[in-house]
């Protein structure tokens, strides 16, 4: 089974001090001094195909991980964290473009590693990612390969005992799970997905596997990337401003919790709980 | 300008998705000609409340035999590629999110998902959603044909001028298994897009877990700082005591500390009661979305600098266990001396 991981790397926006919400007039935001992170989506996506590895080296199934993301040299780290954890290869895109808000670039790009470069059965990825919230990568990953796509999902596993190159996919479908029996080739969308945090490698295997460099593919060379990248899937942006979030914050004090708890309680609450 | 409203009737979220839709169809399309709704059902018995609960004059039904993406995507684009409506809106779920933007690029319209607001006049529609984990609003010019739209989770509008039931109801009844039988669906690239035959068998269990968050009207949330299982064990004791639903944010869904059914934010629950009472939970604004309509939000948090202080009605600094102790003891003395008093 030929596994593509696709992640992004973004910034903790969680981070970000309120007042430095600044938008320039080319819709850009400063977020370069916050600490940048693996999309948690993405994260989840990494991990759950780390678990399906698991089993399928246990049951002795062929397997390669690929790993790909689409920016700049500071996703190597992550890159090679992904070695470590035993992908078979980690893949960068260079790109400096300003990708944020025109998901169908990163579409072209994936779907055209997927089918050219690296003939995957399988690629897996976060739903969407902070920044630009645009809930459609992997959607139109699928389209424009002809794939299927299943999204919430939640868990992959060899199914039949793997001889047929069959995978079992859990997702989250409304309020219940749905467990599919599937024949690759498909596109795989994670969600939330509980306890799927990326695991952290041995020391050994960082050593063994952690220093393999990174493949570096330029995004020129992605010619219906660079196709895709002429349209704007219909779509343009023409605002971006923060939203405002405040209260009014009227902070309770007192000597000790107990008391601001009761002043809490008698001055402001005890009259509202009284009304539900 | 036309426009289709698409609901899933096979989802339990049905009423809500048709009130969402009929709620966003009378904010912001209310000039426009009467349009029509498709509903996709599985159940015969239930065809009739379903239509029922449509906001147009015209239903089109398209029966499945399940919800399957493959099998609705291609039912949807050969009903209507003949007679493409300009606007199509789906629901703020995972579901009408993706029907959104995989039927746009088959139609070779455009789509955006999450949306809250439209203006659509002579020019382009111009659309507003989250981004940046809902820190910012992006607003969006739609250039091309048809706008397939998916809204925000939890979208609700009231704008006090809603339509009058329609008299007679038109309803025309298709079966997916028909529309696909001669024509598959058309990929981007003009190739046959996939149908469900990737799928071998398939089993849905579902869930036991049970909330009424969305409904309640005091949610006591509990983030981070409950630390794990057991510290969310105690909130949930005090809740229960003080007649409080338990939400959380993502960190304790995540650690499996509480089920995901009890998640609020963006990828949860959208909730609004009149009180919602956080602890330990630092307010990022992707959580907050999910209690931004609450009409009183009370924070506890050791950090003064944690955004829910700025975002909350009231707040108490401090550790958030000796302050939920003692508000349990006085809203429970308070119930006992209710009670005596009657």
């Amino acid at each position: 089974m030929q596994i593509l991981a696709c992640f992004k790397v973004v910034p903790d926006l969680d981070q970000m001090p309120a007042g430095d919400w600044l938008v320039d007039d080319r819709f850009r935001v400063e977020t370069g001094y916050v600490k940048n992170m693996l999309n948690p989506y993405d994260e989840s996506a990494l991990e759950i195909t780390l678990r399906y590895a698991d089993q399928a080296r246990r049951g002795n199934l062929p397997l390669n991980l690929t790993a790909l993301t689409i920016g700049s040299k500071q996703a190597d780290t992550y890159l090679k964290t992904l070695y470590a954890l035993r992908y078979d290869k980690a893949v960068r895109v260079a790109s400096d473009r300003d990708i944020r808000f025109l998901p169908e670039i990163a579409a072209a790009v994936i779907s055209e590693y997927a089918a050219e470069k690296n003939r995957a059965d399988v690629l897996i990825m976060g739903m969407q990612s902070g920044v630009g919230d645009n809930a459609k990568t992997p959607l139109l990953t699928a389209e424009y390969l002809n794939w299927p796509c299943i999204t919430g999902v939640v868990a992959i596993e060899p199914a039949n005992n793997g001889t047929k190159n069959l995978l079992k996919v859990k997702s989250m479908v409304d309020s219940g799970i749905l467990e599919q029996t599937v024949r690759p080739p498909l596109v795989l969308a994670v969600s939330n997905a509980p306890g799927t945090y990326l695991r952290v490698p041995t020391l050994k295997d960082k050593v063994e596997y952690g220093k393999k460099p990174v493949e570096v593919q330029e995004m020129d060379n992605f010619k219906t990337g660079l196709a895709a990248a002429n349209t704007s899937g219909g779509c343009r942006l023409t605002g971006l401003k923060p939203i405002n979030h405040r209260r009014e914050g009227l902070i309770i004090d007192g000597e000790t919790a107990a008391e601001k708890a009761r002043i809490l309680y008698h001055s402001y609450l005890r009259e509202r709980l009284g009304k539900l | 300008m036309t426009y289709a409203l698409v609901l899933n009737g096979c989802s339990k979220t049905y009423p809500d998705q048709a009130k969402a839709l009929t709620g966003f169809r009378d904010a912001f399309l209310a000039g426009f000609p009467q349009g029509k709704t498709i509903i996709i059902f599985n159940e015969e018995e239930k065809k009739q409340s379903l239509i029922n609960a449509s906001a147009t004059v015209l239903v089109e039904l398209i029966k499945v035999e399940r919800y399957q993406p493959e099998t609705v995507l291609t039912a949807l684009q050969n009903l209507e590629h003949e007679s493409c409506r300009d606007f199509y809106l789906f629901p703020g779920d995972q579901a009408g999110s993706e029907l959104s933007v995989r039927f746009a690029s088959r139609m070779g319209g455009s789509s955006l998902a999450n949306i809250y607001s439209l203006e659509a006049g002579a020019g382009s529609p111009v659309c507003r959603r989250a981004a940046y984990n809902n820190y910012l609003e992006a607003e969006f010019s739609l250039d091309r044909k048809p706008y397939c739209l998916s809204l925000q989770k939890g979208f609700s509008a009231h704008t006090g001028k809603e339509k009058p039931k329609p008299p007679e109801m038109k309803v025309i009844e298709h079966n997916a298994k028909e529309l696909n039988s001669n024509k598959a669906g058309t990929g981007i690239n003009g190739t046959g897009a996939p149908d469900d035959s990737f799928v071998l068998d398939y089993k849905y269990t579902e869930s036991d877990e049970t909330t009424n968050l969305e409904s309640a009207r005091f949610i006591l949330a509990a983030g981070r700082g409950v630390k794990n299982r057991s510290g969310l064990e105690k909130v949930e004791k005090t809740a229960a005591a003080i007649g409080a639903e338990v939400g959380v944010s993502r960190p304790v869904a995540m650690n499996a500390w509480a089920p995901l059914s009890k998640l609020i934010g963006v990828s949860g629950h959208m909730t609004g009661p009149e009180l919602c009472i956080t602890a330990g939970i630092s307010g990022a604004a992707a959580f907050y979305a999910g209690i931004e309509k609450s009409a009183c939000i009370a924070a506890i948090n050791t950090d003064p600098g944690a955004p829910i202080i700025r975002s909350s009605d009231l707040a108490i600094i401090d550790d958030y266990e000796p302050v939920l102790e003692e508000l349990e003891r006085l809203i429970m003395e308070n119930k006992r001396i209710e009670g005596e008093d009657r």
